[in-house]
């Protein structure tokens, strides 16, 4: 059953709890879509942490907001209400990359592997981020009217700010850099932001670092020389400092809630404050559409599948050895060795020539004749047969990710 | 496509590294043609010019191919690309959906065909080399070599140069 709740009551904090006037819950009847697709606006607050469904359940959310198009509106009203949507949602650790992303160039695969961390690709532009239960996503779907890369963060950076001190708030001063991102007063990166612009309407999502496990997110995103060099095209991530911001969840949430209800919440006469309608999603909830989207988020067509064409080479001083990889839509299309080992590639470059191989670890081993090549390329592209070997990550032992990941 | 992005760029501070690059509005109005000798340009040297307000241009060239692109105009506001994406060649396109995909400052930009249209080749060029969309959007940045649908140039919404300078006057 889908929560809706009238007020900000919801949120436990009595200091935002405008007035009972307008409280009401809803028939339980009410299906996702139909909400989704109601005019005004609305705030969605998923209560699923598994990331697959909750930027599938964004997706959905984004396509059922009615878009307004002033042009077909003969005489537009500009009081209109507009359909602006918040969705916040807190996902189990994955890493997210961007639409146009090489997940090769940006994570290290084989520790995400390791540890079985998804890879995820979005449909918004931008870079790599790293999820965990320590950060919170939001996400601004407005009309194109509305949209702009600087709004919506400014007022999280205001809104924030202006906790200050309360217990719970935030331990670090925030403001805007150049290129809208919120950082700290030593500019440290604090939220990252991604947009995805269409005709008539647009979603600007980001993440907040709250508490998240810096060090495991530094982790899967560091690739050491031995995974090789990647070359290609595709927007490659700008590699920011990043702190936490120390704030509670909870806080935060209702910090952004309230900023979107100032923003967007409709006032009433008896200046009760603006409110917005506001919907706790739970995962009975989700209509089989947004199931059918997070299936085909975890395809290899749709994750690697998507990545643009780049080439591969690695090197291994020990097996004196160097091959270059020609990857083209997440499928090998030739590959090239040092003089001293085109035997034990010619098998694998006449598959890849000819009919083409996934760039998986495994199955790329599979067509080299040597076998101690072949486990090595495997582990180097994304740790396919390590999984009993020590991993090791930027220089240390000491602790292992599966113990920070605790 | 770029409606949001022309205006709310320029509503709110374009971004810095943008802004030094920034021509005056009254010099981008000024030059809404190809570039001399450019592909879309020396494909036939005779052809129309239009635009849109979804800020493409099209050239129609007189044996029924034309060239799309986006203009001057909108490659500015979008800021620097870093990726490029046009549907295949033999690919139908609808009026109106998208055929294509610039990203550029974090953000996935649809491209909206102003016609229906069959791609005859896409731009492999901007395609690798995505900055060049910012360089010479009106000119090798193009994006796809296409076969329009017949008629295609009567198409309502089609402007002309002088009605797109208009557009982009009134707009703002």
């Amino acid at each position: 059953m889908i929560r809706r709740i009238q007020t900000l009551r919801t949120i436990k904090r009595p200091q935002i709890c405008y007035t009972n006037r307008h409280q009401h819950r809803y028939n339980s009847t009410v299906t996702l879509e139909t909400i989704a697709s109601q005019p005004g606006p609305q705030i969605f607050v998923s209560a699923i942490s598994d990331p697959f469904l909750n930027l599938a359940l964004e997706e959905f959310l984004y396509d059922h907001m009615p878009a307004r198009d002033p042009k077909s509106e003969p005489n537009p009203d500009p009081d209109a209400l507009s359909n602006n949507r918040l969705v916040i949602y807190v996902n189990s650790p994955c890493v997210v990359i961007g639409r146009n992303q090489n997940p090769w160039r940006e994570a290290n695969i084989p520790v995400l592997e390791s540890l079985r961390i998804p890879m995820i690709r979005r449909k918004s532009g931008g870079g790599t981020v790293v999820h965990d239960l320590g950060n919170v996503n939001y996400c601004f779907m407005t009309s194109n009217e509305d949209f702009s890369r600087e709004k919506h963060s400014k007022m999280i950076m205001e809104s924030v700010n202006a906790v200050g001190d309360a217990p719970g708030g935030p331990n670090v001063e925030l403001k805007l850099n150049s290129r809208f991102d919120i950082v700290d007063i030593s500019d440290n990166k604090v939220s990252g932001s991604a947009y995805k612009i269409q005709r008539h309407k647009a979603y600007h999502h980001g993440t907040m670092l709250l508490n998240s496990k810096l060090d495991v997110l530094k982790a899967l995103l560091h690739r050491g020389e031995n995974l090789g060099v990647i070359e290609g095209n595709g927007t490659a991530s700008v590699k920011s400092p990043v702190t936490n911001i120390g704030m509670e969840k909870n806080l935060f949430i209702e910090t952004v809630i309230k900023g979107f209800s100032g923003m967007y919440g409709v006032d009433f006469e008896d200046e009760s404050g603006p409110f917005v309608q506001l919907n706790v999603i739970q995962q009975s909830d989700l209509p089989e559409k947004v199931y059918n989207t997070a299936e085909e988020m975890k395809t290899y067509h749709w994750a690697y599948g998507q990545t643009p064409k780049f080439t591969h080479v690695i090197k291994n001083d020990d097996l004196d050895v160097e091959v270059e990889f020609f990857v083209e839509k997440g499928i090998l299309k030739d590959v090239k060795a040092d003089s001293e080992h085109l035997q034990q590639f010619k098998y694998l470059k006449s598959v890849a020539q000819n009919e083409g191989v996934q760039y998986i670890g495994g199955k790329i081993a599979a067509f080299v004749t040597d076998e101690r090549l072949g486990d090595w390329i495997a582990k180097t592209i994304d740790g396919s047969g390590t999984e009993k070997e020590e991993i090791v990550l930027v220089g240390k032992k000491e602790k292992s990710l599966k113990d920070m990941l605790g | 496509m770029l409606r949001t992005l022309a205006r709310s760029s320029l509503r709110f501070a374009p971004r810095a590294t943008m802004a030094p690059t920034m021509a005056p509005l009254t010099m981008m109005r000024l030059n809404h043609t190809l570039i001399k000798g450019s592909i879309p340009d020396k494909y036939s040297n005779k052809y129309t010019l239009k635009f849109t307000e979804d800020h493409d241009w099209v050239a129609f060239h007189e044996d029924g191919v034309a060239f799309i692109g986006i203009t001057k105009y909108a490659a500015e506001a979008l800021g620097d690309a870093t990726f490029v994406e046009v549907e295949e060649a033999g690919n139908e396109i609808e009026k109106d959906d998208a055929f294509g995909n610039v990203e550029s400052v974090k953000a996935t930009n649809d491209i909206i065909a102003p016609f229906d249209f069959e791609v005859v080749e896409s731009n492999f060029d901007v395609a690798d080399t995505p900055s060049l969309i910012n360089k010479e959007p009106n000119g090798n940045g193009y994006l796809a070599k296409v076969k329009p649908i017949e008629g295609a140039e009567e198409t309502e919404g089609l402007l002309t140069a002088e009605e797109y300078d208009e557009f982009l006057k009134n707009a703002h």
